[in-house]
């Protein structure tokens, strides 16, 4: 989700691993080890610089794209969950793919260093925009 | 139509799966592990080491130049540029990369890391845009006197004696406006190094903090 083709995944997950490795001497057992490799792994997608593509703003272009995807293949449900939160931005990834991993949103705002409170907003914003994404036909 | 209740399921159902099989061999990972880091720290340190081994080539050129040149005035200025402004840029330059090397932000949380890599890209540019304002005029200096030198020496310029008052006032002028001229240029391309790197970043930054 944090990259465009197989090349940029496979980079993305070598620095993964890389950077799990190098921060492992300092993990103090001060917050469990998911929510450790939670923080390496989206820090790196995050920060890192990638290759420029694409990005379209206008929901008319958002929504072409994915009633292409339900053309394509109408009973993907995957299919069509990851090319609507392709749509999100970076920072809207990290807390919906937490959502999504079954994170209770004090988790998700230890990762993420906002307040849970937050977390709850943000989420209730990003379903919004899911919503909106998901539901064109 | 699929509803959002559903998400989790359907994340449950396809995904889980998939990332229970994908154990990773030991061998696989000792070969990611050899692999070279792209990550921005990497990359910032990869840039401050060359711009260390590019100044360290500069305050040799300028400490080789009194030798070269032989003349009063130019000793003076070159020896005062190495003391007060090459020596000392150098060692804040390898302290910088020190600091760098020790800095570690991927373990803390995403809004913490954000703060502090925006804080250490805004200063490894600030550095970088200082320093190369510094080189700027010390290498047409030395490259225009140097010119000057070699051309009078194959005969031609005849009638300039570089080392006079006004022969060194006009390539110093002509070194000044260089600089300035410069200035627009190296603000476009640190803006293309990483400047619109930064942007990207204190968008994510804006975005964690809107509410809190």
């Amino acid at each position: 989700m944090y990259t465009s083709n197989q090349d940029d995944h496979n980079d993305l997950f070598q620095e993964m691993i890389l950077q799990l490795w190098k921060a492992f001497p300092s993990f103090r057992n001060e917050a469990k080890i998911t929510t450790f490799m939670y923080r390496i792994a989206l820090n790196t997608a995050i920060s890192g610089i990638r290759k420029k593509k694409i990005k379209t703003t206008e929901l008319e272009s958002i929504s072409f794209q994915i009633k292409e995807t339900i053309e394509e293949n109408f009973s993907d449900e995957l299919k069509l969950l990851h090319a609507s939160i392709e749509q999100l931005s970076d920072v809207e990834k990290s807390i919906v793919l937490l959502f999504l991993e079954d994170k209770p949103y004090d988790e998700i705002a230890e990762i993420t260093g906002i307040s849970a409170n937050y977390v709850a907003v943000k989420m209730n914003r990003i379903k919004e925009k899911l919503r909106k994404l998901l539901n064109v036909k | 139509m699929v509803e959002l209740e559903n998400l989790k399921d359907i994340w449950k159902q396809h995904i889980d799966p998939t990332i229970d099989k994908q154990n990773i061999e030991k061998q696989e990972i000792e070969r990611l592990l050899k692999g070279r880091s792209t990550s921005i720290l990497e990359k910032l340190k990869r840039n401050l080491l060359l711009e260390i081994a590019m100044f360290v080539v500069c305050l040799l050129l300028v400490a080789a130049v009194p030798f070269y040149f032989n003349s009063t005035p130019v000793t003076i200025l070159f020896i005062a540029a190495l003391v007060f402004i090459f020596i000392p840029y150098l060692f804040y330059y390898i302290k910088k990369y020190n600091e760098l090397n020790k800095f570690s932000i991927f373990h803390n949380d995403i809004k913490t890391s954000l703060q502090s890599l925006i804080l250490q890209l805004e200063k490894f540019l600030k550095i970088y845009f200082y320093g190369s304002l510094i080189l700027a005029p010390f290498s047409v200096f030395i490259s225009a006197l140097a010119c000057l030198y070699e051309m009078k020496a194959l005969g031609y310029l005849l009638y300039f004696d570089e080392f006079s008052k006004p022969t060194l006032a006009i390539i110093l002028s002509f070194a000044l406006v260089f600089t300035l001229l410069s200035y627009p240029i190296l603000k476009w391309y640190l803006r293309k190094l990483y400047g619109q790197h930064i942007e990207t970043l204190k968008e994510y930054l804006k975005e964690l903090e809107e509410v809190e």
